[in-house]
């Protein structure tokens, strides 16, 4: 389809809306309504471009123009809204940048716009970075001809213990209402009253946790703000760190934003194959333990308490506790949310000090990476024609994959890419969109996705699959059934069925696969799990498992938290003085995820990388590097001494290249498979204590409507 | 300006004697009009039967025929847009009768509504028919009460007598009618803001394409017409395409409900064919003007005004004149205005109207209309005014124009640009000197 | 006991107006807000929630759709609950005087209800009736036309008595048995048309 955009003539594929075009044609329009990954709707009117299309004659040919000979345009008297305009064959666009008319419209458009919005700016949170803002100064006239007062509503309204709403600054928009409604599906937060009047508010007494704070991201203006981050710092002064989440395996892209060396805010950043553009609450306000309580400076316990001490004092104290042990004796395990790279650090040191005493945590027995369809991918699922989701709560385990599905029941519509990135409007996209529930089966306990499903099968988990196979009940049959009568089929599992998994687990879920023709997304327990168990951090022959850390001689323990000591020397390796901290012997300080480069692999086998964000950690130290402090003490020579180090071993050991992952990431298939006994259930849960931020709780226990000046008094006049 | 015309009114200037007998308010007023009984001993439920007799497609063609075009106020022709239906898709249609006239202005359905009700359910069977509905929805506007017990009573009498439900009138052709009760909001008048009021959303309006026809009420196709189109479906059916076709002019054929308010010795609604003029509907109709005039809005509040004068009292009233003469017939409720009256305020409380009634979706009407326009006609209303407020309001009137998201915003242009055009002076007299041309007076006495 | 739990035959017929799908079910929304609405005079808090779970959404859809529109209530109005209407034809025969009459012989500004409990006031858009402006609605009762101010004091004066006169239905213009169009008294109008032609016979049936 050829489409003439400013003069210059581009090729697009159909379907694609005239906003699109002019962005393909390297062009710009202003907009505020449309977004990305949200329906089309053209409410503010501010993407007006002129439009014109050959007509046909009857006979098909077309309508010439006498003077040139080409085929005539007709246009359309008026701007027209580029984000709900389809382009077609043939048509003419003219964006501000070859029409005055455009022009003049725009900054119109731009008047009304802010009309009512308050000249805040300078304490505006979304000062710097706000898309009304930053349209203003390029499409505006400069200045308002309005005059009058401008409406004055409530500035600090809280929507939830997260969201805060300034009322004035709204524009309209709709982003918000639309988001609730076409991506997690709830319906909790929509327009009241109409005309100049219309204002946001929920009637649920505040936002559900889960996906909230996804809207302060969309909002264009200040209107919608992180109540964490609120007054913490103006946009140029944050330094933003574009990194990868660790808090679930899904990996979402994030930016995280640090100031004075404190982590003030995390906000979502697009990756079109992960998370698209959303994170979850967890991900986005629970990070208050990056910035407080940190442990700064090593400990050692001296005289039966723990003082401070420096790095030299530590290893000196691990070398005299170490004096009773061997090498050997020290068993070594590490969060699974660590990086690659830390692990293949730890792995070697196991492997020169002959530990076999090594594991990670969270993990489950099985390793199912070798499943004969293959891994599924996010958009898979997405696109997936089928999901049965077996033992899993989404909600702890892998909230964006719970977003994924619901994409799926919306129709399963992948946002077109283009050369200028994310289609801005995809026609395809319609508010309310009819959901097929029929799609999608959840065998296990109740959760949040259980509202969703058309089929609903309460199950306890050791045995789901099993009965799955040979269903009992009619919903299970209609699971099956839906199984085996898709094309796209995908089987989601997660830990109420992965804790019990054993060895006939696997080849079970193999049969089942290959009966189906199903790809699985076995959800891996921690962040890095599937990572570092391609690492093999395992317990080797005669090993003990992390759930056994008690019974070890001497350990060194990574950011875990058992609450308990080993036999003999004990070294926690944490960000926090946790219990197993206390018990210590030495307490060596670690970075949090934020602060390291790395890479981790998420649950669809994806490498994704680790940035260091600028926070003041004091002398805190990532794995790799507390590790050859640790071998110093040891006396052996740290076979990882560095990033480069593990990366290189790390291609020799998994035959990937890290350091090089594309921003997306990239998929690598995994296909480890081992047996290796946890000893304890794992039972995911995404917030912990740490991570509460310490906000006040806003939210008065009965929500008010919001009070309205100037409109008409509730009851009497509408 | 012509002043009013104290002496005995010109004669009729339209030309169209002999005059036709009117049909669909033949029986308005009639004591128990509204029943079946009545209906049936008047010639009721006969052209559903013809429509029966010839079949669904004969009956759009014989639509097109007559030449009916839409009475909700775009004048869209009827035939063509019953046409645009789907055939044989295999997925149930719609069919949606639009009461909610809201339009200041218009008051005709309403009576067609409460005092004859069945000739509007007829209709609407015969649309049904011919367009493969089987579900037909009348969305009422909430304020009308008394029309929608009347409505309902007569869907209950028509469902008793086999007219409605399976298998009407031995037909093998199901309908169902339901009656849907809004709650007050103008917008809902607007085809796709009355679908989502209907599916019980917020009456914002949707975006087109898809138009109604291929994806409607529920996503299903769905033709909405007026009530008025209806009942003149309905006469059509009865007294035949070449009948209504010779009635009104060349593209505006057959009779129309003319609504007369104002000052007037006989406001009403008055039955007349299409291109019937002004001054033949004023004068000879309602009696003529009671005070100097000095403007007619022809068709509802969001169409242009016109300038009381000679040329304007001999436009013929359809729809290709009254554009020729720079307004719209929109629903034919002809307004006359004052002399002594201020335009601007008049004007005002249009705005006003259409400032409280933007659904508030897109910023031009939101912004533009409900919270700045509104402001500018008080401010020059209560004596505010600056020499460059008349400028303003066109500009943005130009800002606004066309770039709203459905016509609402539009038809509040309507009665602006036009009132400026015409009465200038008395805008500049507010702008410059903050003195209204024409001081407010007391308007609110016993006869 | 909630609202509609003793009513589910209303219930269930207000459903069977709509398809038998979410989206049908969601179309009960604004008739069963008017069922509480003539009951109780308004919908409160709980009833959002009784609606809202009768069509499967939630209390903040059913109060936005509320809000959208202007003859619902959130609060109790009078026990006569006067809807002026301001628009354009009314006001220029009078109706803004006519609301300033109201609320200051009724000491009742809109939002309030008048201490006696007898009397709300409510501005409103076109009720279409603007041939016979001014006009009011007294609840849902039906309209009052050409209020002028001495039939306004009648009707306030019979309203505090309790004895609400009955709404006029006056009907603007009918045609007699000549097919000619007539007024109310009697009066034949368009003074100037002389014999109609006749209507062509009613087509006969077809075979249905
Ligand atoms: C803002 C707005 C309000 C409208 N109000 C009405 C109305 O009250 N009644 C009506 O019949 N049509 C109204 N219409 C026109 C309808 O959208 C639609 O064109 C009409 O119902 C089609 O019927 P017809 O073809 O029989 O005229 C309105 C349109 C707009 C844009
Ligand atoms: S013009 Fe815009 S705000 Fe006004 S009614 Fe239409 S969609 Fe709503
Ligand atoms: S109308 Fe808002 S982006 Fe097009």
């Amino acid at each position: 389809m050829k489409v003439n955009v400013d003069g210059v003539e581009i090729e697009l594929p159909a379907g694609t809306s005239a906003i699109d075009a002019v962005f393909e044609a390297g062009g710009d329009v202003p907009y505020f309504c449309a977004h990305k990954y949200l329906s089309p709707v053209g409410a503010c009117r501010m993407c007006l471009v002129e439009t014109g299309s050959p007509r046909k004659e009857k006979d098909g040919s077309f309508v010439l123009d006498d003077a040139t000979g080409q085929p005539k345009i007709f246009w359309f008297p008026k701007p027209m809204a580029s984000c709900t305009m389809q382009a077609t064959e043939g048509m003419h666009i003219k964006s501000a940048r070859s029409s005055e008319v455009v022009a003049k419209a725009q900054a119109g458009m731009m008047e009304f716009t802010l009309l009512n919005h308050p000249l805040d700016c300078p304490t505006c949170d979304k000062g710097g970075a706000c898309e009304l803002q930053d349209r203003a100064f390029e499409y505006g006239y400069g200045a308002s001809r309005f005059g009058f007062d401008r409406r004055h509503a409530d500035k600090h309204y809280p929507l939830s213990d997260f969201v805060i709403l300034d009322q004035e600054r709204c524009i309209h928009c709709k982003r918000c209402v639309r988001y609730f409604e076409e991506v997690p599906g709830q319906e909790v937060l929509d327009f009241i009253e109409r005309s100049s009047y219309t204002f946001i508010d929920t009637e649920e007494g505040g936002l559900p946790l889960g996906f909230q704070g996804n809207i302060t991201d969309i909002c264009p203006v200040g209107a919608l703000l992180d109540n964490v981050a609120r007054f913490r710092g103006r946009n140029w002064e944050y330094d933003h760190t574009p990194t990868t989440c660790t808090l679930c395996p899904v990996g979402c892209s994030i930016t995280v934003d640090a100031r004075n060396g404190r982590l003030e805010r995390i906000v979502a950043r697009e990756n079109r194959e992960v998370n698209e553009a959303w994170i979850c609450d967890a991900g986005r306000f629970g990070h208050a333990f990056a910035s407080e309580r940190r442990l700064t400076v090593p400990l050692v316990r001296v005289d039966g308490e723990l003082q401070e001490a420096s790095w030299d004092v530590a290893i000196a104290a691990i070398r005299a506790g170490m004096a009773r042990h061997s090498v050997a004796d020290l068993a070594l395990y590490l969060n699974a949310d660590s990086t690659l790279e830390e692990g293949v650090a730890l792995g070697a040191l196991a492997d020169v000090g002959g530990s076999v005493h090594v594991d990670h945590w969270p993990r489950y027995e099985v390793s199912l990476d070798a499943m004969p369809k293959g891994a599924a991918t996010l958009s898979d699922v997405a696109t997936a024609d089928a999901v049965v989701v077996i033992g899993a709560d989404l909600g702890e385990e892998a909230p964006i994959l719970e977003l994924r599905i619901l994409e799926m029941l919306r129709g399963g519509i992948l946002p077109p890419e283009y050369a200028h990135g994310t289609a801005i409007a995809d026609l395809r996209l319609v508010e309310r969109p009819a959901r097929k529930p029929e799609k999608l089966a959840v065998i296990g306990k109740e959760s949040r996705l259980w509202a969703h499903a058309g089929i609903r099968a309460s199950s306890n988990g050791h045995n789901a699959l099993e009965r799955l196979s040979r269903p009992d009940t009619a919903e299970l049959q209609a699971a099956l059934k839906l199984l085996t009568e898709s094309e796209k089929a995908i089987i989601v599992l997660g830990a109420d069925v992965l804790n019990g998994a054993s060895g006939s687990f696997a080849a079970q879920l193999s049969d089942l696969a290959t009966r189906t023709g199903a790809k699985i997304m076995a959800i891996p327990a921690g962040a890095n799990s599937k990572g570092l168990a391609a690492l093999n951090l395992v317990p080797r022959e005669g090993g003990l498992p992390f759930a056994r850390v008690a019974e070890a001689p001497a350990a060194f323990i990574s950011r875990l938290d058992p609450g308990v000591r080993a036999r003999g020397l004990t070294i926690v390796h944490d960000s926090h003085l946790t219990a197993t901290a206390r018990l210590a012997d030495v307490v060596l300080p670690a970075v949090t995820n934020y602060e390291k480069r790395g890479t981790t692999v998420n649950l669809e086998g994806r490498l994704l990388e680790l940035e260091q964000a600028a926070l003041s950690a004091g002398e805190a130290a990532d794995l790799i590097r507390t590790l050859t402090a640790v071998s110093e003490a040891l006396g052996v020579r740290a076979p990882v001494r560095g990033l480069k180090s593990a990366r290189e071993l790390a291609a020799q050991k998994l035959g990937i290249k890290l350091g090089e992952v594309p921003e997306r990431g990239v998929i690598h298939p995994f296909r480890t498979s081992h047996v290796a006994p946890t000893e304890q259930t794992h039972i995911p849960k995404l917030w912990t204590e740490r991570m509460q931020p310490s906000i006040q709780t806003l939210i008065p226990a009965n929500l008010q409507p919001l009070p309205m000046l100037g409109a008409a008094p509730v009851g009497g006049d509408d | 300006m012509t002043a009013v015309a104290p002496n005995p009114p010109k004669p009729i200037t339209s030309g169209k004697d002999p005059r036709f007998a009117p049909t669909l308010y033949a029986h308005v007023g009639q004591p128990e009009s509204w029943t079946l009984g009545y209906y049936r001993r008047n010639g009721g439920y006969e052209a559903v039967k013809r429509a029966f007799g010839m079949g669904a497609d004969t009956v759009i063609d014989e639509v097109k025929k007559s030449g009916l075009r839409g009475r909700g106020g775009a004048g869209f022709a009827t035939g063509l847009k019953w046409s645009f239906m789907p055939l044989n898709d295999g997925k149930p249609h719609y069919i949606i009768c639009n009461a909610d006239e809201s339009e200041p202005g218009s008051f005709k359905d309403r009576y067609l509504l409460s005092e004859d009700p069945h000739q509007l359910i007829e209709g609407m069977i015969i649309a049904g028919y011919a367009m493969r509905a089987s579900v037909g929805y009348i969305y009422i506007r909430g304020e009308y009460v008394h029309a929608a017990e009347r409505i309902n009573a007569a869907i209950e009498e028509a469902r008793e007598a086999g007219l409605l439900g399976q298998n009407v009138m031995n037909s093998g052709f199901d309908f169902q009618l339901h009656l849907h009760r809004g709650a007050g909001a103008y917008i809902c008048g607007e085809e796709t803001a009355l679908m989502n009021s209907l599916e019980g959303l917020r009456a914002n309006p949707r975006l087109k394409p898809p138009f109604p026809a291929a994806a409607g009420l529920y996503g299903l196709p769905t033709t909405i017409n007026n009530v008025e189109t209806f009942c003149a479906a309905t006469q059509i059916l009865k007294f035949g395409a070449e009948w209504h076709a010779g009635m009104g002019t060349e593209k505006s054929k057959g009779m129309k409900l003319f609504q007369v308010s104002g000052p007037v010795a006989r406001p009403g609604v008055y039955e007349l064919p299409l291109g019937t003029t002004f001054r033949e509907l004023i004068y000879d109709w309602a009696g003529g003007p009671l005070e100097e005039m000095k403007a007619i809005i022809p068709g509802g509040s969001s169409c242009p005004m016109l300038r009381w004068d000679d040329k304007t009292l001999d436009t013929p009233m359809d729809y290709e004149s009254i554009a020729g003469a720079g307004s719209m017939l929109g629903t034919g409720g002809v307004t006359v205005i004052p002399k002594a009256d201020c335009i601007v305020n008049a004007t005002w409380n249009m705005v006003r109207f259409y400032g409280h009634e933007s659904c508030g979706k897109c910023t031009p009407c939101r912004e533009g209309i409900s919270s700045w326009m509104t402001r500018m006609y008080e401010k020059l209303v209560r004596g505010h005014g600056q020499p460059g407020d008349v400028q303003l309001i066109l500009d943005m009137s130009e800002n606004i124009g066309g770039r709203s998201f459905c016509a609402l915003a539009d038809a509040c242009l309507g009665p602006v640009l036009s009132s400026i055009e015409l009465f200038r002076e008395e805008y500049d007299s507010l702008a410059q000197f903050q003195t209204p041309t024409y001081p407010a007076r007391r308007r609110w006495k016993d006869a | 006991m909630s609202y509609f739990t003793d009513k589910q035959p209303l219930v269930a017929d207000i459903f069977s107006r709509y398809p038998d799908s979410p989206q049908g079910r969601r179309s009960a929304l604004m008739p069963l807000i008017r069922e509480v609405q003539d009951a109780e005079g308004f919908v409160n808090g709980t009833h959002l929630d009784e609606i809202a779970a009768l069509c499967g959404t939630t209390a903040t859809e059913v109060r936005s759709v509320m809000s959208f529109y202007s003859t619902y209530h959130t609060l109790p109005t009078g026990k006569y609950h006067l809807q002026v209407c301001s628009t354009v034809m009314c006001s220029l025969a009078g109706s803004d005087e006519l609301w300033d009459h109201l609320v200051e012989a009724l000491d009742v500004q809109p939002g309030e209800v008048s201490p006696d409990g007898r009397f709300s006031v409510q501005k409103v858009e076109c009720l279409g009736s603007c041939g016979t402006a001014p006009m009011m609605q007294i609840n849902d009762d039906g309209y009052y036309e050409s209020v002028t101010p001495g039939k306004c004091a009648r009707i306030l004066e019979s309203l505090r008595a309790d004895l609400q006169p009955l709404p006029d239905n006056p009907v603007p213009v009918t045609v007699n048995a000549e097919g000619r169009q007539m007024l109310a008294n009697g009066e034949v109008v368009g003074a100037s048309i002389t014999g109609l032609s006749q209507l062509p016979p009613i087509f006969p049936g077809g075979e249905a």
